[in-house]
């Protein structure tokens, strides 16, 4: 049997040419790339060993940062905080966004205003919302106590309460559905009406085309949307911060705010990246998790 | 045969066109062309100051960004260089500083881009200066005769200006907190105003008459300021203090039985049990405030008055008409109150020489001048104090007893100072740990305070093993 040589590939010219208008092309990406994602990633993977206040020479501490975050009960309570907040604000927000998003497909007077008036909030600064909310859960003059004062429902201290503020900050959430609404009012529109009619020939009401037409072959929207309201969650920062501050008693301290706080208030910006990649773990991890999954709920018409 | 270019060749010669634009607007901006030389800069009469530089020269000054601090900042920038043609000042107030500031000025620091002159509270600089960033400046104090500041036998500047011997922060104004009335809810019940000489008991029976919330116009007899380094003017008074000394302490001792009962007083029972004062709901969104008329007295500082009391203001009909009184008699016969200096420091550098130029002159009698009549604070200097400040405050925020400032500034000490900077100790520690459960009503002192020792003490011994 003959031998295969190992030899190097030779590139043609007209090949290494093709490949450098290429690259030069995708340099700008490259370039950014590297010097706004991969630098930064790698700086602070490595000041993530290190004792680092800013004002003097970061020190080497090998994995004391490391240990000590799986200590700290702030920390702790940090991943608990966003946990809660995520596990239960992002099925609520794709159940109450695939509502509106079938209720604004039908045919109805002024549907592209009401359309437009949901997916306003969005266009938003989010410090605008965040302050405007914090008028609305007002305990004395917000118009939320008001509402369910005409209940008879007694008003809440929804900001001040350390068990409410996290219910309130779901509430909050649904604001900013708008981008999810319109990403399934797509998909919907995109379900052949063929398939609809077949299913009421067979006899099908509206309750079964929904379970067995629109939900499957929503899927893959639905799976791309609580994959980004997954990650967006994870990520509150602004409302906690200009609302209240982490309080009160830490029971709006969400991980990124603590890693902020912990790098730009307490000055510990070793231990803020040691936390930053604890947390790009565990938001790796998820969605892996949810990629993994989604092979068994998720249909893809291919 | 003529080569033409083709539409690939094209394409990439157009991509690498943008990318050396993009570059090239990434590079730093070429500084402006030299001004003309300086002329000789007129001294002030009562103060030297350093002779101008003739060489152009760019200073970046750092500034405490207040809404009160703003125009003063501006005016003394403008009047610098219109003294110092040669002179250009990179001026940037801090937006919201009790939040910002510090962040802002460690990261430029970090960044190797610090600036020349920067803003300081008279707790927060002392870690700079430890870790050599600071410049002191007795030597220029001496060389330019910068010797009519306020006395230096007074407690609350020295401890905040000066460190292991060396003067850092050149203060700009002083310092401290009194108890601020309303007259109005004082006037409708039909009570006297609070006087110097009053006392802890009566603070209380004033408070609780003053109190009605009952119908629809809420008023509280008091505005707690639910804070550790706001309500250590109560602290003090009890005759303990939260540490085993004021300067670098080393052992944490709020678990004291006078600690403990103040801290439960006034920052939760007052709240709570006693209603005299709103809570953190009360007051969300600035409403139940002092300012809205809803609370009859609070615990504040001179930044105050503009807010409270000015020309516009009542030109529009919307003053509090207010007064001042020294905090009530307690259990420490001297009287304590919190003082301090804050100013600016030289960050160290090449432009020494040309910060202290100006830093100098915005800490001179007319610069300060100018500081101090912009903003309502108090200027650094006592006679400044005497002839020109409390008879401004007196005409323009229509006060008449200013001059308790001066009495308390007389007894005033230091929140803390040390290599562990106050905000690390309230931020990460005090704040979270106790004052945070005590405001909310959801742990008393008895409980909060021994945990907060323990903490603090760990960290007081962690930098202590560092040194």
């Amino acid at each position: 049997m003959a031998v295969k040589k190992f030899s190097i590939p030779v590139v043609s010219k007209n090949r290494l040419r093709e490949w450098s208008a290429g690259y030069l092309f995708a340099a700008p990406f490259i370039l950014g790339f590297l010097a706004f994602y991969a630098f930064p990633m790698g700086y602070s993977f490595w000041m993530s060993f290190q004792k680092w206040d800013l004002l003097s020479p970061p020190k080497f501490i090998g994995l004391a940062n490391f240990t000590k975050l799986f200590q700290d009960q702030v920390a702790n309570l940090s991943l608990y905080n966003s946990f809660y907040y995520t596990v239960i604000a992002v099925p609520l927000q794709l159940i109450v966004a695939f509502v509106l998003a079938m209720a604004l497909t039908q045919s109805l007077r002024f549907r592209d205003l009401y359309r437009g008036g949901f997916y306003m909030p969005i266009l938003i600064p989010i410090i605008a919302s965040a302050v405007v909310w914090q008028r609305v859960f007002h305990p004395e003059y917000g118009i939320l106590n008001e509402a369910l004062g005409w209940f008879g429902i007694a008003p809440r201290k929804w900001l001040f309460d350390p068990t409410l503020t996290k219910p309130a900050f779901i509430l909050m959430s649904f604001w900013m559905i708008g981008r999810m609404m319109v990403i399934f009012i797509a998909g919907l529109g995109n379900i052949p009406s063929s398939l609809y009619e077949a299913a009421s020939l067979d006899g099908a009401g509206t309750l079964r085309k929904l379970r067995h037409i629109t939900i499957p072959l929503m899927t893959p929207l639905i799976f791309y949307n609580m994959v980004i309201a997954i990650i967006n969650s994870f990520q509150t920062f602004i409302p906690a911060q200009i609302i209240t501050q982490g309080g009160p008693e830490n029971s709006t301290l969400f991980v990124v705010l603590n890693i902020y706080r912990q790098g730009f208030d307490y000055f510990n910006m070793g231990y803020a990246a040691a936390l930053s990649w604890e947390f790009f773990v565990i938001i790796l991890g998820f969605t892996i998790a949810q990629f993994y999954m989604s092979n068994r709920w998720v249909f893809y018409e291919q | 045969m003529e080569k033409k270019l083709s539409r690939r060749d094209f394409l990439k010669l157009g991509a690498m066109g943008t990318a050396a634009a993009v570059v090239a607007g990434c590079a730093p901006a070429a500084t402006d062309a030299p001004a003309p030389a300086a002329t000789e800069a007129a001294a002030p009469e009562a103060v030297a100051t350093a002779v101008p530089p003739k060489e152009p020269v760019t200073l970046d000054f750092q500034a405490w960004g207040d809404n009160a601090d703003l125009p003063a900042w501006e005016k003394l920038v403008a009047m610098y260089k219109e003294r110092n043609p040669n002179v250009t000042i990179n001026y940037s107030p801090v937006a919201d500083p009790n939040v910002n500031f510090y962040q802002q000025l460690q990261t430029s620091i970090a960044g190797g881009t610090p600036p020349d002159v920067a803003s300081f509270q008279g707790w927060e600089w002392q870690t700079y200066a430890d870790k050599g960033l600071l410049t002191p400046v007795d030597d220029l104090y001496k060389r330019d005769g910068f010797d009519f500041l306020y006395p230096s036998d007074v407690k609350g500047i020295v401890d905040t200006t000066v460190r292991n011997g060396s003067t850092y922060l050149i203060p700009l104004q002083i310092g401290t907190m009194l108890m601020f009335y309303a007259k109005k809810p004082f006037d409708d019940a039909g009570m006297p105003y609070p006087t110097d000489d009053w006392t802890f008991e009566e603070f209380m029976d004033m408070a609780q008459k003053l109190t009605n919330t009952s119908g629809d116009q809420k008023m509280f007899g008091l505005q707690a300021n639910g804070s550790w380094f706001r309500d250590i003017g109560w602290i003090r008074g009890t005759g303990k203090q939260e540490f085993d000394s004021l300067i670098d302490p080393k052992k944490s001792m709020f678990n004291q039985p006078e600690i403990v009962d103040i801290m439960q007083l006034v920052a939760q029972d007052m709240i709570y049990s006693l209603g005299i004062a709103p809570s953190p709901a009360d007051t969300s969104g600035g409403a139940n405030t002092f300012q809205t008329g809803n609370c009859a007295m609070k615990y504040e500082g001179p930044w105050w008055f503009p807010t409270m009391n000015s020309p516009e203001l009542r030109a529009e009909g919307k003053q509090i008409e207010f007064d001042v009184v020294l905090m009530p008699k307690m259990a420490d016969a001297d009287r304590p109150h919190r003082g301090w200096a804050e100013g600016i420091a030289l960050l160290s550098g090449d432009n020494v020489e040309d910060a202290w130029g100006f830093a100098s002159f915005m800490a001179s009698e007319e610069g300060d001048k100018i500081y101090s009549e912009t903003t309502g604070r108090v200027p650094n200097n006592a006679a400044l104090v005497e002839s020109f400040w409390i008879p401004t405050v007196q005409e323009k925020f229509q006060i008449s007893n200013a001059k308790a400032f001066v009495e308390a500034f007389k007894r005033s000490e230091p929140d803390v100072i040390g290599g562990v900077p106050r905000s690390k100790l309230n931020g990460e520690l005090v704040k979270p740990i106790a004052y945070d459960k005590l405001v909310n009503n959801s742990a008393t002192a008895a409980e909060v305070l021994p945990e907060l020792d323990v903490a603090v003490q760990a960290v007081l011994d962690e930098y202590w093993a560092s040194v």
